[in-house]
């Protein structure tokens, strides 16, 4: 609402205002229409806290987890798969636990409908990417002599069969971790630092969280490259299926070579 | 903030700064009181520009210390590779009398290396060290650059690096927690302080620019 005074052309937009504060004259409203209200989420410090809290912690689990696995192989070896699917399973519930307080931004993310042929497009070319540059990036390790990681055979030495390794590692693992990493913290931390940094963030921590350095850098690369897949998609699913993709591609080269 | 106000003397309504009169029933406001609104109204956005000052300092700090970061890493990547590999190159010599087949007595870490194994591990380990800590310092360099253009992100992922690093330090060694004590101490503490500051810097203008 704009007022004006009428004794000396002053123009105020207090709501409640009749006199001039100026010169003490009688305002006469001129815009009757109300003030434009204001956006419906300022973010203030305390609230940007509490949405970042939960992901500090949802991280601190990944990896207290992933410590754990990492002393577990230290001291047991031989039952390495059966700590992977509990340590799978604790992932996914406290994943699930985390992304249903968050369902009305992650489920619409998940929703199958919403994929057209651009999506599907832009899943192939990610997926084409990211299997070149494994390739690549493998080919780099064996340049430097870096001892390549065996995923599947712990698995052959525990007597299990192969497929269980698949099972876990490139259909419930890129499940889980798309949910947590492109749904969960992406989400969040968007809400308060805006998406393209929110895509380098969860893109560090995703390549943080898995406690290798020599694959901090494969994952950090790939880990935006499935962010910006989720960005360009509106939806998870991209991501997953490109996930997917790339660690089955691991599991199969690992096989191919004997 | 909301603007300084002080209730007029016949109605109670809010009486601003600049007012000569009161806007709800036409009353003078005395002089005395407009320089009072007009004080306490300077002393207010004297304080905000302090805060924001204050804040922009905290985040520049936040950064300093990641170029801080960067330096140690790359000077102590370089201290460790000089004095691991004349360590090496010591043991080497003392493995000279011996064949490569053979194994070596005593057991390192709990393994049992043969002295070919042995060989391989002692001059590849300082060159990893090396490796690891100028990795380091790169991404602790990056995330200073980072840190320049956007604080908020730089600072978060700078802090969620470094604990993950001592984290996995601990795992192989669970001594090296206590290693540089004072500066896991001191660049949690400013990390962290610099990226509230820049949490609240971000809060007020996007508060200034929804108001306007």
């Amino acid at each position: 609402m704009v007022s004006s005074c009428d004794a000396c052309g002053l123009r105020t937009r207090r709501a409640s205002a009749r006199f001039c504060p100026s010169c003490g004259g009688t305002l006469a409203v001129l815009d009757e229409q109300p003030e434009e209200a204001p956006p419906a989420e300022i973010a203030l410090p305390a609230v940007e806290e509490s949405l970042l809290r939960p992901v500090a912690w949802l991280y601190g689990l990944f990896l207290a987890i992933a410590g754990a696995l990492v002393l577990a192989a230290k001291y047991a070896p031989r039952a390495q798969p059966r700590h992977e699917v509990i340590a799978m399973g604790v992932e996914a519930a406290i994943v699930f636990a985390f992304a249903t307080r968050e369902r009305e931004r992650i489920l619409p993310l998940l929703r199958v409908r919403a994929l057209g042929a651009r999506e599907l497009g832009l899943a192939a070319a990610a997926a084409v990417f990211v299997i070149g540059f494994i390739l690549l990036y493998l080919r780099a390790f064996r340049l430097l002599d870096v001892q390549e990681i065996a995923i599947v055979e712990p698995y052959r030495d525990a007597g299990w069969p192969v497929w269980s390794a698949f099972v876990l590692l490139a259909v419930v693992a890129p499940v889980v971790e798309e949910i947590a990493f492109r749904g969960y913290i992406y989400t969040r931390v968007a809400r308060v630092a805006g998406e393209r940094d929110a895509m380098f963030i969860q893109a560090g921590l995703f390549a943080l969280a898995h406690l290798l350095p020599m694959v901090f850098v494969s994952h950090f690369v790939i880990g935006l490259v499935l962010g910006a897949l989720r960005r360009a998609s509106s939806s998870l699913l991209p991501s997953m299926l490109v996930h997917a993709t790339w660690n089955a591609a691991v599991l199969g080269l690992e096989l191919g070579r004997g | 903030m909301s603007k300084p106000s002080l209730p007029c003397e016949s109605c109670r309504a809010n009486v601003y700064p600049g007012d000569q009169f009161c806007d709800a029933c036409g009353a003078a406001v005395r002089e005395a009181r407009m320089l009072q609104l007009a004080e306490w109204e300077r002393g207010e956005a004297e304080d905000a520009r302090a805060l924001v000052r204050e804040r922009r300092a905290s985040v520049r700090k936040a950064s300093r210390m990641l170029a801080l970061l960067a330096a140690l890493f790359l000077v102590t990547g370089l201290g460790a590779y000089v004095f691991q590999r004349a360590a090496a190159d010591k043991a080497l010599r003392n493995l000279h009398g011996m064949q490569d087949h053979e194994v070596f007595p005593t057991p390192i870490e709990g393994v049992t290396y043969s002295v070919r194994d042995l060989r391989a591990k002692l001059d590849s380990e300082p060159r990893q060290i090396l490796a690891v800590n100028l990795t380091l310092a790169l991404v602790m360099g990056g995330l200073f650059v980072w840190s320049r253009r956007a604080a908020f992100a730089a600072l978060v992922t700078a802090i969620g690096a470094l604990i993950t690093l001592w984290f996995v330090s601990f795992l192989i060694d669970p001594a090296t927690i206590l290693q540089g004590l004072i500066i896991k101490i001191g660049s949690l503490i400013a990390l962290s302080a610099g990226l509230r500051a820049a949490l609240a810097e971000r809060a007020a203008a996007l508060r200034t620019e929804a108001s306007e």
